[in-house]
């Protein structure tokens, strides 16, 4: 990838931030955006996605559509891990799913709203700072956060910073696991409730 | 091991002890309902009331749970019925996430056992089994129950617990976990028995995979080129932009059908392309075929919903403001119950909010309060016997005059959503004889309040199975003598899906005729009420269907999904991929397994039930005490002859016909319908043939 493009990037990025810079709900304003992330005007303005501005592009988690089913969770561990282990997926669904989100009215036992919970490939990670062994580094290549697992030794110090709760240290391996935006969960998801959508798209939608 | 964890959990419910032991049954049975029964087999004393102290029950995973499979969210139950007129070997399925946290808490299957002397919950955690006071949630609902004992685990446990109607021990209860995943017959009141009220579990364990790669590509094949939604339909039922066909299919989902409640307003759910693996899940909507009226459960639809690693989402989740008062308002469930509000309130149905929406409201209610009072409908056996009784009086003739007159039927004829609180409460309670009665299921049920024959022979197409208290699961109605001859080897109603999958799915009879007959030969599917006389092809397909339900439920897959018979592709000629389930299975095993061997497991699952009816009943001919049929199958369309245009009833004589033909491809007894000891043999049971000898039931 050319010094040129991750510039480009960079400062589509930082627009797109300045749209959502109040949370999702600034999307609303952007037709063109909103088309691009397939999401509705009512839909931004819900409360139920999340819009995440990664390094690699903007992944949308849309609670609207998501019907639980926890495919992207097993899709990310048998990719990423080469196992079927639910627990230490990247994308985390399971622990919203029956009680919703904040654990109280939503979920399957109350009025079906909950989202999945995706990493935020922070502008400023947490995970990173607090790695004593700095396992967690930023990926040349596309700005990924990225773990080496040769380094990492399992503290869990990563993922007690997270404030999102994202990365899980597998009890099998001790190495801690997080995001690396590979999108294969969103690629994979029957109902279209997770999508990664390329910077290119997203400067084209704003220019 | 691969897939397989190798290891059972065994809970003493009696000595609160908990043990891990070697599972040595994994390639011999593969898992789920194979297992399960396997188990029951060896453990449980032939004739052992479902709740007596030696009764067990068995909740098992499948080979496949866990490794992301589609549709192998299931969980299979066996355990022993009290419904039936003698105890026997039964299975109860439920979908949701129980089964994927049995496996990743590093077990194929759960044995409960034993008898706790005061309310139990077992809370699992990997190897971490305690088990705990629940005083606190005995007589609570499912709902209730989960709330808590999920404040006390944590929010990604797993609950499994039994209502009311469990611990009440009645008959017709059912086990049930994520909400609406139920398993049935009489699994509630095993659990009741041993005061277990719930089992509480979340595992963080791997399940191994051999060839990752290869269990993905898998996948994404299956899921560019060969599902369709539930019942395994391949067309929709309504014209997109590719679609060659439209049918009137669980395809309910297209471009302008909305989820009407979906968070956020109204969701296009849009155009699902074959190959388009995002919008699989947008295409069911088991409910909205079912009522039809205007698109009326869509309007009610927040999204959809289902078990655990399956794209379908065959469960709508739905909201209904004018049952916020009653709690009920918002509810998730697939299509018994909920399809029979007629039957509960005698007809009087009436609109809550829109024109035509009472039925599907009521119906809402009624499934809410099932599901949390934990009583099972038998498949509407118990709607059909309440039906029954309201239309002959059997309540005014058989209730005491006090107890009719406490029964508010007002509230029944005012078509009260109350009114269902009445009566599923006075079930699970077991509250005078309407409440006893009623929930021990039709076969008790017309023994008690002494029906005629004419109940079970009644040309409602209700009971195939003459005088046994269980109903029709797609029986002659689907090809004729096929679904027939699959709906007279179980215990309670045939939960098999395999040949019904291959009706109404939106293809041409033709195209349907065409595949099927590749597979089993010329005259194997007859055309709807165009049937002919029997033939050993119609004797294929249907041990194929049972067999192959018995896959699935070991595996365990969705028999409403797989087999892959069908595809939505004309690129394929509409061809599915029935060798899927074995290309899986040596994906995440690393063993070579084979349309064949595959099904040779499933085959010995039925000889082993089989072989256990026999013994239950202590039967020497099973084709006289197990396989009889209701007159109705014969005597429907009384102006009709047999094999006309018009019909699907069927003929006495070539029933019988049917009956050799079939007994002869199982490798049973012309005459009395078991096993012969080669049979047994040929399927490592030779202990079976052992035991029916020495019982004196085995063929000569
Ligand atoms: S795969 Fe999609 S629909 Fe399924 S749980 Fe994940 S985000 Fe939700
Ligand atoms: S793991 Fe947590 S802190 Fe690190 S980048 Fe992801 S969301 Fe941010
Ligand atoms: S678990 Fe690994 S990556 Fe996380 S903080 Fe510790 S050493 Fe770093
Ligand atoms: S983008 Fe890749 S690594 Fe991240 S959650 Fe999805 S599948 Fe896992």
């Amino acid at each position: 990838m050319s010094a040129k493009k991750i510039f480009d990037k960079e400062v589509t990025r930082r627009q797109f931030l300045k749209v959502t810079g109040k949370g999702v709900a600034g999307l609303a304003a952007s037709t063109s955006l909103l088309n691009l992330f397939g999401l509705t005007k009512a839909e931004a303005e819900s409360g139920a996605v999340s819009v995440m501005a990664t390094a690699d592009g903007v992944l949308v988690a849309n609670g609207a559509r998501c019907t639980g089913c926890q495919r992207c969770e097993v899709n990310c561990t048998l990719l990423n891990d080469g196992k079927a282990m639910p627990y230490i997926s990247r994308v985390k669904v399971l622990r919203n799913y029956y009680h919703g989100n904040d654990g109280k009215e939503g979920g399957i036992f109350g009025s079906f709203d909950y989202t999945p919970d995706t990493c935020h490939q922070c502008e400023d990670p947490a995970c990173l700072k607090a790695c004593p062994m700095g396992a967690i580094s930023v990926r040349e290549s596309d700005g990924v956060r990225v773990i080496d697992k040769d380094k990492c030794v399992g503290c869990g110090a990563c993922a007690r910073a997270c404030p999102y709760g994202m990365p899980t240290i597998d009890p099998e391996t001790n190495k801690s696991t997080k995001c690396v935006a590979c999108g294969f969960c969103a690629a994979n998801c029957p109902c279209g409730a997770l999508k990664i959508v390329k910077w290119e798209d997203v400067a084209a939608a704003m220019a | 091991m691969y897939a397989w964890t190798g290891k059972i959990l065994r809970l003493n419910m009696t000595t609160k002890t908990a043990t891990i032991e070697d599972n040595k049954y994994c390639k011999e049975y593969l898992g789920g309902q194979g297992l399960a029964d396997r188990i029951i087999y060896d453990e449980v004393p032939t004739g052992t009331h479902p709740q007596d102290d030696a009764s067990k029950i068995v909740i098992a995973a499948g080979t496949l749970c866990g490794t992301g499979a589609a549709c192998s969210g299931r969980t299979s139950v066996a355990l022993m019925s009290a419904f039936t007129e003698v105890p026997t070997i039964v299975d109860a399925h439920m979908g949701g996430n129980m089964a994927p946290q049995i496996k990743f808490s590093g077990y194929d299957a759960i044995i409960v056992e034993g008898k706790a002397d005061a309310p139990t919950w077992v809370k699992i955690h990997n190897d971490e089994v305690s088990f705990e006071d629940a005083s606190g949630v005995w007589g609570l609902g499912t709902r209730k129950t989960t709330e808590i004992l999920n404040q006390e685990a944590g929010p990604e446990y797993c609950v499994c617990a039994i209502g009311p109607a469990g611990e009440n021990l009645v008959n017709d209860s059912i086990i049930v976990n994520s909400m609406c995943h139920a398993a049935g017959a009489g699994s509630g009141a095993v659990f009741g028995s041993k005061k277990l009220k719930a089992i509480v579990i979340h595992g963080t364990k791997s399940v191994a995979v051999a060839d990752p790669m290869k269990t993905l590509e898998l996948q994404q094949y299956q899921l560019r080129e060969l599902i369709g939604v539930n019942n395994n339909h391949v067309q929709p039922s309504n014209q997109q932009s590719w679609n060659e066909f439209v049918g009137a299919t669980r395809w309910q989902g297209g471009p302008g059908k909305m989820w009407g409640e979906a968070i956020g307003g109204p969701l296009d759910t849009g155009e699902q392309k074959p190959g388009d693996i995002n919008a699989i899940g947008m295409r069911n909507h088991t409910i909205n075929f079912f009522m039809g009226n205007d698109d009326i459960a869509f309007k009610h639809t927040v999204k959809t919903g289902g078990c655990y690693s399956c794209p379908i989402r065959c469960f709508p989740d739905l909201h209904f403001d004018a049952l916020k008062e009653y709690g009920t308002q918002y509810n998730t469930a697939t299509c018994m119950t909920l399809m029979h509000t007629g039957d509960y309130y005698n007809g009087h149905i009436n609109d809550f909010v829109d024109p035509g929406d009472g039925a599907l409201t009521l119906g809402s209610h009624i499934q809410w309060l099932m599901d949390d009072y934990g009583v099972w409908c038998g498949y509407g056996d118990l709607d059909y016997t309440f039906a029954y009784c309201m239309k002959n009086d059997i309540f005014k003739q058989k209730l005491s005059a006090e107890e009719y007159a406490e029964i508010p039927w007002a509230l029944q004829e005012a078509g009260d959503p109350q009114w269902a609180n009445e009566m599923v409460s006075r079930i699970a309670t077991k509250k005078g004889e309407f409440g006893r009665v009623l929930g021990l299921g039709s076969l008790w049920t017309a023994k008690e309040w002494g029906f005629p024959d004419s109940f079970w022979n009644e040309a409602t197409g209700t009971y195939f199975n003459f005088k046994k208290g269980y109903i029709r699961h797609h029986s002659s109605e689907s090809f004729g003598q096929v679904g027939g001859l699959v709906n007279i080897v179980f215990n309670r109603d045939s939960m098999c899906h395999t040949h019904q999958n291959c009706l109404g799915n939106g293809l041409p009879y033709d195209i349907v005729k065409g595949v099927l007959e590749e597979k089993f030969g010329e005259g194997c599917a007859d055309k709807t009420a165009c049937y002919t006389p029997m033939n050993p092809a119609k004797a294929k397909f249907a041990k194929w269907s049972i067999v192959r339900n018995n896959v699935h439920d070991s595996l365990a897959l969705c028999n409403w999904v797989w087999p892959m018979t069908f595809s939505p592709m004309k690129e394929r000629g509409y061809k599915g991929d029935t060798a899927l389930e074995a290309k899986l299975l040596t994906a995440v095993t690393g063993e070579e397994w084979t349309e064949e061997s595959v099904d040779f497991v499933g085959e010995r699952i039925m000889q082993l039930q089989r072989a256990m009816t026999a013994l239950e009943l202590n039967s020497k001919n099973l084709r006289a005490d197990h396989d009889g049929v209701s007159d109705w199958v014969f005597d429907r369309d009384p102006d009709k002859a047999a094999f006309t245009e018009g019909t699907t009833k069927l003929d006495r004589a070539d029933w019988e016909t049917a009956l050799d033909l079939y007994y002869e491809e199982w490798g049973w007894d012309k005459a009395t319908g078991i096993p012969t000891r080669a049979t047994l043999e040929k399927f490592n049971l030779a202990d079976l043939a052992d035991k029916l000898e020495a019982a004196g039931l085995l063929p000569a």
